[in-house]
């Protein structure tokens, strides 16, 4: 038993700044223990190896840059790296949400922005992980064939899809505590979203409506940063038959625009909501 | 399970400027109040969900006492308790804890809430899920483990914190709901259905801590289907039906409120014939019965019939050994006045 002096103390709660590392250092823990991160890595293990003997059959008809992007863009960035954050976002929010276990967080003296925030960033920290380990599988999977790269391994590639995939993984979590805060069935919205973003984000630029996913700002900014020759353009973006780099315009901003407003109204939905209301249940 | 578990004594300012005046602070506050004002206040508190009205003009308060809760499933029981821990909104009225709105940061500070439902975050120890809880109230790793560890220690779970939860029985983890709700000692404690799970030992253990939080200037709100439990604990009751109150206070005093409800006594002692023909003459009585060693008795009017029944027992060359009344309890006025 404490003192007595120390009960006549009301614990006055973690400060706003306390409360999101707090809250992400929980969150991680509880992220690592899920049994799916550590299958992801594996898979990003395996698709580095089907890559480097992709690699040895491809040799007349592939090049290391073409074998890269279609692999590190097509698969990694395209489809591990959304369908994962989204569920590991989804897992950490509407995962609490479901169990009710949200109660024990909600009964303490923290605001709940600050949780959700926290929340966040902890899947920006594995998602980033898992983005970048699979970055790292795939380069490994070119970088071992040499002799597909004409000009010698190029590290720059590497360097952008690094930056692609942070990136992605910072918008990819935004979206998805933004689902799980404000959705009753998130996971079934949010892989209808990834499919119709995926799709959508193949319009041609002329297609305003492209600039609200995220993969279009994503393969703007991988697209800027490794000034691809035409071929290598057409098969990143299949919908625009005329890339040119003023197309590019401020990915970095689309990005952080987007990731900005999900997250602020992820964050006032998970303040808001009454989440063990009958009207929910 | 200890009876003493340490809670906080404070509290906080009361009134309409209690939340203008409120911040949350970065460093522990003594407070003090007046010991009459009320800990946890309903003002006239409506709660809709959509069309369907869970309560309707709702108020009553807890001061540092044991209040039960009482009513069927549905009846808004536990949104009662939701509005308190600020889990809910009130569509009309207030809630308020020691003068702050339920659902501000200082209200949160001076709460604690041991839900109904069975689930905790399975992966971790009990001594780190309530250490966890612990850290939102500012206490740094080691002491939020230490008072984690006491807590636990103090509620009978001393040789199994360190176990994970999914390991636990379900009387273990309603003592883990227990601790990450009086880990910070809160001044008010909001219980619902506490004894789930529990055998009668942990039962008359958790009966025991229950009581005890009045003295150390707690608030407690505890709703449970188990009448006789709970009003083994409680100071005054709060019942409930259909969103309304129906009624609150002493049990004994709710049921003297019974207007037109014949009362039935237990009367043990010599002679019982003798006794019955005597009780049978009086007026307000209806009825006696021999039920093994004992009268029972139906009174259909009270008047005079204290004092009438004194004098007999008095005056009875026999002996009365017993009294008591048969339908005081908490079970009867609750199924009389819910119909």
């Amino acid at each position: 038993m404490l003192p007595r002096e120390r009960d006549e103390v009301v614990l006055p709660g973690l400060g706003a700044i306390g409360t999101v590392f707090e809250s992400a250092r929980q969150t991680l823990i509880l992220l690592l223990r899920n049994r799916l991160l550590w299958y992801v890595l594996l898979a990003e293990v395996v698709l580095g190896l089907a890559e480097f003997l992709l690699g040895g059959l491809s040799r007349n008809r592939l090049g290391a840059r073409e074998l890269l992007c279609l692999f590190s863009w097509w698969f990694l960035a395209g489809v591990v790296l959304p369908w994962t954050t989204l569920y590991l976002a989804i897992q950490a929010v509407h995962g609490e949400i479901e169990d009710r276990t949200f109660q024990y967080l909600f009964l303490r003296p923290v605001r709940r922005a600050s949780l959700l925030l926290g929340k966040w960033l902890a899947v920006v920290i594995v998602a980033g992980a898992i983005g970048l380990f699979g970055g790292l599988c795939l380069f490994l999977g070119v970088a071992a064939r040499p002799s597909l790269w004409e000009n010698g391994i190029e590290i720059r590639y590497a360097s952008a899809f690094a930056q692609v995939l942070s990136f992605g993984a910072v918008a990819y979590a935004a979206v998805g505590v933004y689902f799980a805060a404000a959705l009753r069935r998130p996971l079934v919205t949010a892989a209808v979203a990834v499919i119709l973003q995926m799709v959508v984000a193949l319009l041609p630029v002329s297609a305003g409506i492209r600039m609200a996913t995220v993969s279009d700002p994503l393969r703007r900014l991988l697209l800027d940063r490794i000034e691809p020759n035409a071929s290598l353009a057409e098969m990143l973006w299949p919908g625009e038959r005329d890339f040119r780099s003023e197309l590019i315009g401020q990915p970095v901003l689309s990005l952080a625009i987007l990731t900005a407003v999900v997250l602020l109204l992820g964050m006032v939905s998970y303040a808001r909501s009454e989440y063990d209301s009958r009207t929910r249940e | 399970m200890s009876s003493a578990i340490p809670t906080g004594a404070g509290a906080g300012p009361t009134g309409a400027d209690a939340n203008s005046t409120a911040t949350a602070t970065t460093t522990p506050t003594t407070t003090a109040t007046s010991a009459g004002a009320p800990l946890l206040a309903f003002e006239n508190v409506t709660k809709w969900y959509g069309a369907v009205t869970a309560l309707m003009d709702v108020s009553f308060e807890v001061g540092r006492e044991v209040v039960g809760l009482v009513g069927r499933n549905g009846v808004g029981k536990s949104t009662l308790l939701k509005l308190a821990a600020g889990l809910l909104h009130p569509s009309q009225g207030r809630v308020s804890v020691m003068g702050f709105g339920a659902q501000s940061l200082e209200a949160r500070a001076r709460l604690g809430f041991s839900p109904d439902f069975d689930r905790l975050y399975e992966s971790l120890r009990g001594r780190d899920f309530v250490a966890w809880m612990l850290r939102y109230h500012g206490l740094g790793a080691a002491a939020a483990r230490q008072r984690a560890e006491e807590v636990l220690d103090q509620l009978g779970l001393g040789s199994h914190m360190h176990r994970r939860v999914r390991e636990y029985s379900k009387g273990m983890r309603q003592r883990v709901r227990l601790a990450q709700a009086l880990a910070h000692r809160p001044k008010v404690m909001l219980l619902d259905e506490p004894m789930t799970g529990l055998d009668p030992v942990a039962r008359a253990e958790l009966s025991a801590t229950i009581v005890a939080l009045p003295k150390q200037g707690v608030g407690v709100l505890v709703s449970s289907h188990v009448l006789h439990e709970l009003e083994a604990i409680v100071d005054r009751v709060v019942l409930v039906h259909q969103g309304r109150l129906l009624g609150e206070g002493r049990v004994a005093d709710l049921r003297e409120q019974i207007p037109g409800k014949p009362k039935k006594f237990r009367i043990a002692g010599g002679n019982l014939r003798g006794l019955a023909a005597k009780l049978v003459a009086m007026p307000q009585v209806l009825g006696t019965t021999i039920v093994e060693d004992a009268l029972h008795v139906t009174v259909g009017d009270m008047q005079g019939f204290h004092s009438a029944l004194t004098n007999l027992a008095a005056h009875w060359s026999e002996g009365v050994r017993e009294i008591a009344p048969l339908d005081d309890d908490l079970a009867f006025v609750f199924e009389h006045l819910v119909g």
